[in-house]
């Protein structure tokens, strides 16, 4: 199948406007990998909002009102990836599932529910379960980026998957020392539970944080770091360029990552492709695919207590933070294009 | 000086051609320069020519560039007919090509009109004289109209 050239591939995505995080990297690289085999891949956005609850379902009708089936040129292949890009319509249709819209699954229990428990509640959820399963059941193939999100497909939907890990931006991240701080990367959000993090900081005599992303939480996030006492040991970075990323990864004494249970998380790879262990909770959903507590990182319960904990362990002995981040590089290193875009392409032939 | 605005240049977007929108790239950029923030919006689209086409047109109907919640835009560029059909407060038609609708049709939907050289709107006997279409020969001087009199979006709420 490596030796296939020239398909025109539609590689599907919402666009939030003005914000940019892991899917719209791991989309343009796709696009990047196919382009540089020899094949004529385009991204396909459409501008996405799910809020309030008629714009997600007028969003949805969208993606499924669009026609690339048609015209002068129309793709050979259209690659589905996050909600609700992959309920374009497509004769030869794959979909690698980034993630589904959790909120209509297995966020509906918890504080990060957008639906209200009432009729109205019900019915959006039921229409977007509908939905996904008449979209997903259309594709030729489903391939997920973790097995947490394979996991969640067969729960709620019925639906096999396969996955394939997506490979990093970055290979060429690497140790180039210990500076003794703890790194965060990522959107600020409220999901992605930074400020357990800086409370966290809080019970570490002289610990000291980078935080970079920005997003919705950053006001709140600094407010609490003032609030306990850190704002002098966290530095807020904001969004920064790729060097400045691959410095801090290098860098740093070891990374802080997360998130209620997250889909694959990108930032585990980084951070073991840089040598460096990584600090994280038993809730983390994707991120557990690749942290083992104490062999890659740390696991610790996700409350202030146990990150506390982790942190304090790591700042306190580089040689333990050292080894952990050392086993972490090889199997983040192997994680590479050819394996996904060969099974992404089998369903073209 | 304006203040810094959230700027959505909206197009369709045609699939596998050449048709790279440098118009598009350059005003987004001087945009960026200027202190603003601009991102390109897009639909794919089959075909895309100075034509009004129901099917496109009602895609963009679904689009809601002011929905309420964060980086709503402060002001949307439409460069394409179609796009004159989403949903904001404050569009300006930016009209670079032969268009098929007239400056009344246009301003039924847009709130100024900027036509730069090789734009024109067809003519209709109700359009002379109307004070909201300007005419300018560069995209620095589009980017003057996009800024002139936009408001923030949390001061039009």
């Amino acid at each position: 199948m490596t030796g296939v050239r020239g398909l025109r591939i539609a590689v599907c995505l919402p666009q939030v406007p003005f914000e940019r995080g892991g899917a719209e990297v791991l989309a343009d690289n796709l696009v990047h990998e196919l382009c540089g085999r020899g094949h004529d891949a385009a991204l396909v956005t459409v501008p996405y909002r799910w809020y309030p609850d008629h714009q997600l379902l007028e969003n949805m009708l969208l993606w499924r009102l669009l026609d690339l089936d048609r015209g002068e040129r129309p793709p050979d292949l259209v690659i589905g990836t996050k909600f609700p890009s992959y309920l374009v319509r497509h004769p030869k249709k794959v979909v690698w599932l980034f993630h589904q819209f959790r909120q209509a699954y297995d966020m509906h229990d918890t504080g990060f529910a957008q639906f209200a428990d009432d009729a109205r509640g019900a019915a959006m959820r039921q229409a977007i379960r509908r939905a996904d399963h008449e979209a997903l059941s259309e594709a030729a193939a489903v391939l997920t980026i973790s097995a947490n999100t394979a996991g969640r497909l067969r729960a709620f939907n019925g639906i096999d998957a396969e996955v394939f890990y997506p490979p990093p931006q970055f290979h060429d991240l690497e140790c180039l020392g210990d500076d003794g701080t703890v790194l965060s990367v990522g959107r600020l959000d409220p999901a992605k539970r930074t400020d357990l993090l800086i409370r966290a900081l809080a019970r570490v005599p002289g610990g000291r944080a980078t935080i970079i992303g920005d997003g919705s939480d950053r006001a709140r996030l600094e407010q609490i770091a003032r609030d306990t006492g850190v704002a002098d040991r966290v530095d807020f970075l904001g969004r920064v360029d790729d060097q400045t990323l691959r410095e801090a990864y290098g860098r740093c004494r070891c990374v802080y990552f997360a998130p209620f249970d997250e889909d694959f998380g990108m930032v585990t790879v980084e951070a073991h492709l840089a040598s460096k262990p990584v600090v994280t909770t038993t809730d983390a959903g994707g991120v557990l695919e690749f942290v083992e507590d104490g062999r890659t990182g740390l696991v610790v319960a996700p409350d202030v207590d146990g990150i506390s904990a982790g942190l304090a362990l790591l700042l306190s002995d580089a040689e333990l933070a050292g080894r952990l981040g050392r086993n972490g590089q090889a199997a983040a290193g192997a994680l590479g294009w050819d394996e996904v875009i060969d099974r992404l392409l089998a369903v073209a032939a | 000086m304006t203040s810094r605005l959230t700027i959505a240049v909206c197009a369709p977007r045609p699939l596998f051609t050449a048709c790279d929108d440098r118009d598009a790239r350059a005003l987004i950029e001087l945009s960026r320069a200027a202190g603003h923030d601009a991102e390109a919006i897009t639909l794919p689209s089959s075909d895309v020519d100075g034509t009004f086409s129901e099917r496109g047109a009602l895609r963009w109907a679904l689009v809601d560039l002011f929905a309420h919640g964060q980086r709503a835009s402060d002001v949307v560029v439409c460069m394409h007919p179609d796009t004159l059909l989403l949903r904001h407060p404050n569009k300006i038609a930016w009209v670079r090509h032969s268009w098929s609708l007239s400056i009344t049709e246009t301003l039924r939907f847009a709130a100024r009109v900027v036509v730069t050289d090789g734009g024109s709107l067809r003519t209709s006997h109700d359009d002379a004289g109307d004070g909201a279409v300007v005419r300018v020969g560069a995209i620095a001087d589009v980017l003057d109209v996009v800024c002139a009199g936009a408001v923030p979006v949390g001061a039009m709420r």
